[in-house]
């Protein structure tokens, strides 16, 4: 024990003077306020709010964009059928099947 | 991760309302009513943006050319079965079939270009811009001719099932 000494003796008298803080309870709750609001949904949102945000738009986007395109190819799909229709009610090689023998 | 689940159920509601408002809004129902009813007047004057009178005017058209097709319809029939006689035939003259293989093709060509005289009498009726792209739109159809068959007609026997 002998070559610690010192080092004991200092610690016998070394005493913890911090400066009074008036704003150090409030800061302990603080912090206590802020643990338990991250596992609340609000808490959630307000911390990933940028991501969440991203994630939205894009979702909205890409999901707008297919439906659309989804739809425009049932106009496609409608104008062709009619248009099909149309030239064959009108062409006799159609309603004689030459089409069909053409190579 | 608590809240994972419940994050993607609600990009999945996003992408649900936002996918269906996106597909009605370039839908285009009255099209796809008149694609429904084979009605292709109703297609001509949305499409072209015709009047009622524009509309009685190309009916008129319509009908005065179903006698016509029909006359070209009766004629590439009869070639046509005087053809498959001609090769049902046990001792088929190569030439006599090569004649009426060339009759139909003259018959078809006649067929072609009184259609697309047709069809320049109809985008005439039509205003002008309307017209043309009437007339681009079914130039390049007949154009297509013998490439792409008309879906979901039954046109094998002309006089059965003659589209007048």
């Amino acid at each position: 024990m002998k070559p610690n000494e010192p080092l004991i003796q200092n610690l016998q008298v070394w005493r913890v003077s911090p400066p009074p803080d008036s704003r150090f309870r409030g800061e302990v709750w603080r912090r206590i306020d802020a643990l338990r609001g991250a596992g609340s949904w609000a808490g959630f949102v307000r911390a990933h709010a940028a991501g969440l945000a991203a994630a939205v738009v894009l979702t909205a986007g890409l999901s707008g964009w297919i439906g659309h395109t989804a739809a425009q190819v049932h106009v496609r799909a409608d104008r062709d059928t009619l248009l099909a229709g149309y030239v064959a009610s009108l062409d006799a090689r159609i309603q004689t099947g030459l089409d069909e023998e053409s190579p | 991760m608590k809240h994972a689940g419940t994050v993607v159920l609600g990009l999945v509601g996003v992408a649900l309302v936002v996918g269906v408002l996106g597909y009605r809004t370039g839908c285009d129902p009255a099209l796809h009513a008149a694609a429904d009813r084979r009605d292709v007047t109703a297609w001509l004057k949305r499409d072209f943006h015709l009047s009622d009178a524009q509309v009685a005017a190309i009916e008129r058209l319509h009908r005065e050319y179903a006698t016509v097709c029909e006359g070209h319809c009766l004629a590439i029939g009869a070639a046509q079965r005087e053809r498959d006689e001609l090769r049902r035939a046990p001792a088929a003259a190569a030439a006599a079939l090569a004649a009426a293989e060339q009759r139909i093709r003259e018959l078809s060509t006649e067929c072609e270009t009184s259609l697309l005289r047709h069809l320049e009498r109809v985008a005439a009726e039509m205003p002008a811009a309307e017209g043309r792209r009437y007339l681009e739109l079914m130039r390049a159809r007949v154009a297509t001719f013998g490439h792409a068959g008309a879906p979901e007609l039954d046109l094998k026997d002309p006089h059965a099932e003659h589209g007048h």
